[in-house]
């Protein structure tokens, strides 16, 4: 069974791939570009191996780190982002004899044949193996414990995914929240230990203590499934034999909990396939005409456009579950702000004000990327727009305006509180002016964006957590490159709002505002000629992005 | 073309004029060079098997699907010149293609409406009517994600009505449709056409076809076949018994002699 099943993605990511000549050369691409980061990853590995033996302790702790951030990584982006890859959706087997034991292997197996799952492998594996290559021991369970670890990543992947996309929808929100709490807390309470003041601070440079704490860290991490794996290696390098034992049942316990748990899902999800995503209550009246009334000096369509995208962030649920993701900048970061940012080193060098400056910028900057495939979220529903000869010019202004509706005034309350609690309130307006100046920049490129690669994601009524596999080589160009030009675009602003003195944090906000609207405008035209001209071109990409239609 | 005898005459273009369309999906051909001329007033059926290039020729008349070749008159107006005046004078119900589904049926419509810049008083009147006359008018808050088939056909085909067009376009309007709501279908589409509207629909529904439409146009494999009024193209026999003839169907399927319900 294992076997069949790693041959049906084989055959399935190459039937897919074969559909268009774009498709095939980013995926060429994606494999060369993770063969390199693999190449150097590894070679660097190697080279640093007298380094690893001469400091076991430093080296331990980076191995865990680096690891367990490798593992989190792998829990945390495709439950959030991107979705996991479902070329092997359970579902899919419903029709077949077969019960989640038969199954469980091979799915979890199965996650590690593909782009990421090979570059985690190899990275892995080769990357601990040359880690360790100065003894002959720890080098080999080294390779072994990243083996394990890299099937934790797997389990760490699919439980959260499955479990959510298992459940009834009306309960689904609560579970992305639920979950996210817990996220939420464990990276604000690490960021709290590495940056927070804490008691009695060992005194010294930044750097320093900086190193003392992730020793901390590491040392609660090496029990947890996210970093227990990579301890084979410096434990068998250190001599600590008991402690190795120790670490390698916990190992093998967490797979064998995590195998055993991801079958009970499995089973769950083959009992009960059509769990649809059972639709938001629709309120009483029409709130399409309610919401697009509110907008008198708008033309209508783009008005419509506008209504249906707010009422889209409250109904669909690949929509709500963005609310989390963008409060989760701005909770994590106050988090840090009221724990008391670390009080500047003797070099000056104020980390703690640079992580809280950096989340500010960040929520902004995700909140416009967002958007960067929307029309892709329509999917075909968008013939609409299409058969309507809306102007693409009302199809961008529309969406933007939804999500700044309630981006907007998420942004400006950011800026203020954020820089308010950790001590400079008199930025607070120059955040505010950078942060809006960046979310127009942002907006503006993804507007352009959305209208010239739309890719596949989780399809409407699916779980917002199920990805299209194969084409994560679009994906990356589309997210890439906007991120790219979001950064480009958000420069000038950016750079204006930390040069500028405090004294003229007024004039930031009136930049801010500027160059954002200005930014943004330059998007709606130009995103908007591009769907004007690629309209029929992005139905069809919609209608082969639609699995729906695929026989 | 022939000119109109009678200069100051009405226009006198089809209704939907297709010139040499042609579309191919890498190496098939879904549609090969099909011209046809569906006059005003008509009420005209496509017919053809599973497969024959219906949606395709129908997609491509609507502009949601660019042709290889060829050329899409809506009345005097060539659509993939300009799309914009041709698409506001069609009606389209396109088939397998999602609608935004977390609205209810009420506000689907609203939001067709102002998409084709209605007045927001005549959108409340006429999307009113339109949920009465097929049916939905219990079901319009409901979100069309909870609709059946059926009811999801109606409530597209009230969209594609609802800004008055010159021309409906309806991919399978039929299907999965219960005869009580066919005959109300039925009889909206002939007062359309009574009132001077015109529409081509698709079917691989034979009787409906013949108990619906005026003229009908066969297709297979992506060639045009026959199109004319129905007795013309029936040419003295039952549509059905002409429909197999011009296709080329075959005899009786092969028969399955291992096909019975065994203890394996």
């Amino acid at each position: 069974m294992v076997a069949t099943l790693l041959q049906l993605k084989v055959k399935l990511t190459q039937s897919f791939l074969k559909r268009s000549t774009l498709r095939l050369v980013l995926w060429i691409l994606g494999v060369l570009y993770a063969g390199l980061m693999a190449l150097i990853a590894v070679v660097a590995l190697a080279a640093a191996r007298g380094a690893v033996a001469a400091h076991p302790d430093n080296a331990r702790v980076v191995t865990v780190l680096v690891g367990s951030l490798l593992v989190i990584a792998w829990t945390l982006v495709p439950t959030l982002f991107f979705g996991a890859d479902q070329t092997l959706d359970p579902a899919r087997f419903v029709l077949f004899p077969v019960t989640g034991r038969t199954l469980v292997v091979g799915l979890t197996l199965a996650g590690l044949v593909g782009v990421p799952g090979g570059l985690t492998v190899v990275i892995a594996v080769g990357g601990s193996l040359a880690a360790y290559s100065a003894a002959v021991g720890p080098a080999l369970l080294a390779a072994a414990g990243a083996a394990a670890g890299a099937v934790l990543c797997q389990l760490c992947c699919r439980l959260p995914v499955t479990a959510l996309s298992t459940k009834l929808t009306s309960r689904r929100g609560r579970d992305v929240m639920s979950l996210l709490a817990v996220v939420l807390f464990v990276v604000g309470y690490s960021l709290y230990i590495l940056f927070g003041t804490g008691a009695s601070e060992v005194s010294g440079s930044a750097f320093e203590r900086l190193a003392a704490r992730a020793a901390g860290v590491a040392e609660v991490l090496e029990w947890t499934p996210f970093g227990v794996a990579w301890t084979w290696g410096p434990d068998a390098a250190a001599g600590a034999w008991g402690l190795l034992a120790g670490h390698v049942v916990v190992t093998l316990a967490y797979v064998a909990l995590g195998l055993w748990a991801f079958a009970r899902l499995l089973d769950r999800a083959l009992e009960a396939p059509l769990t649809t995503t059972g639709p938001a209550a629709v309120t009483a009246d029409d709130a399409v005409a309610r919401w697009s009334s509110r907008l008198p000096r708008l033309s209508r369509p783009t008005a419509a456009v506008a209504a249906r995208s707010w009422l889209y962030y409250r109904r669909d649920p690949r929509y709500t579950a963005m609310l989390p993701l963008m409060l989760m900048f701005p909770v994590v970061f106050t988090i840090i702000g009221l724990s008391g940012a670390m009080p500047p080193d003797d070099a000056g060098i104020d980390f703690g004000r640079i992580v809280v400056m950096g989340g500010c910028a960040m929520l902004p900057f995700m909140a416009g990327v967002s958007l960067s495939n929307d029309i892709g979220s329509d999917s075909t529903a968008w013939w609409v727009h299409l058969a309507a000869a809306v102007r693409g010019r009302a199809d961008r202004l529309g969406r933007m305006l939804a999500q700044a509706g309630w981006c907007g005034p998420l942004i400006i309350v950011a800026g203020i509180v954020i820089p308010t609690l950790v001590g400079a309130a008199d930025r607070a307006p120059a955040a505010v002016g950078t942060m809006l100046g960046i979310y127009g920049a942002s907006l503006g490129v993804a507007s352009v964006f959305s209208g010239l690669i739309v890719y596949p994601i989780a399809l409407p009524g699916e779980s917002a957590m199920s990805m299209k596999t194969g084409d994560f080589g679009i994906q990356m160009l589309s997210q890439f490159g906007t991120m790219l030009g979001v950064c480009v675009v958000g420069a000038p602003i950016t750079v204006a709002g930390l040069l500028l003195p405090v004294s003229l944090g007024w004039l930031v906000i009136v930049l801010g505002l500027v160059w954002g609207a200005a930014m943004a405008t330059i998007g709606v035209v130009a995103g908007g000629k591009i769907v004007d001209q690629r309209g029929s071109a992005i139905l069809a990409t919609l209608r082969k992005n639609d699995t729906r239609l695929r026989a | 073309m022939s000119q109109p005898p009678v200069p100051s005459a009405p226009p006198s273009y089809p209704a939907l004029t297709l010139r040499g369309l042609t579309k191919a999906f890498g190496q098939k051909i879904a549609v090969n060079q099909l011209s046809l001329a569906v006059p005003r007033g008509s009420l005209y059926g496509f017919v053809g098997p599973n497969g024959a290039g219906k949606t395709t020729t129908l997609s491509m008349a609507t502009g949601l699907l660019r042709p290889d070749a060829g050329q899409v008159w809506v009345g005097d107006i060539d659509l993939w010149a300009n799309p914009a005046a041709a698409k506001a004078k069609l009606g389209v119900l396109p088939d397998g293609l999602r609608l935004f589904d977390r609205l209810s049926g009420q506000e689907l419509l609203t939001y067709t409406g102002l998409l084709r810049n209605l007045d927001r008083a005549v959108i409340k009147e006429r999307s009113a009517q339109l949920l009465r006359a097929l049916g939905l008018d219990q079901d319009a808050k409901k979100a069309v994600a909870d609709y059946s088939a059926g009811m999801t056909k109606k409530i597209s085909l009230a969209a594609a009505l609802l800004h008055a067009p010159d021309l409906l376009v309806l991919d399978e309007p039929f299907e999965a449709i219960d005869p009580v709501s066919a005959k109300h279908i039925e009889d909206i589409l002939r007062n359309f056409v009574t009132g001077g509207g015109t529409v081509i629909l698709s079917s691989h529904v034979m009787d409906t076809v013949q108990r619906v439409c005026d003229h009908v146009a066969i297709i297979a494999d992506g060639w045009l076949r026959a199109a004319g009024p129905v007795a013309a193209v029936a040419a003295g026999e039952d549509l059905t018994t002409r429909f197999f003839q011009l296709v080329g169907a075959t005899g009786p399927a092969e028969e399955l002699t291992w096909l019975r319900p065994s203890s394996n």
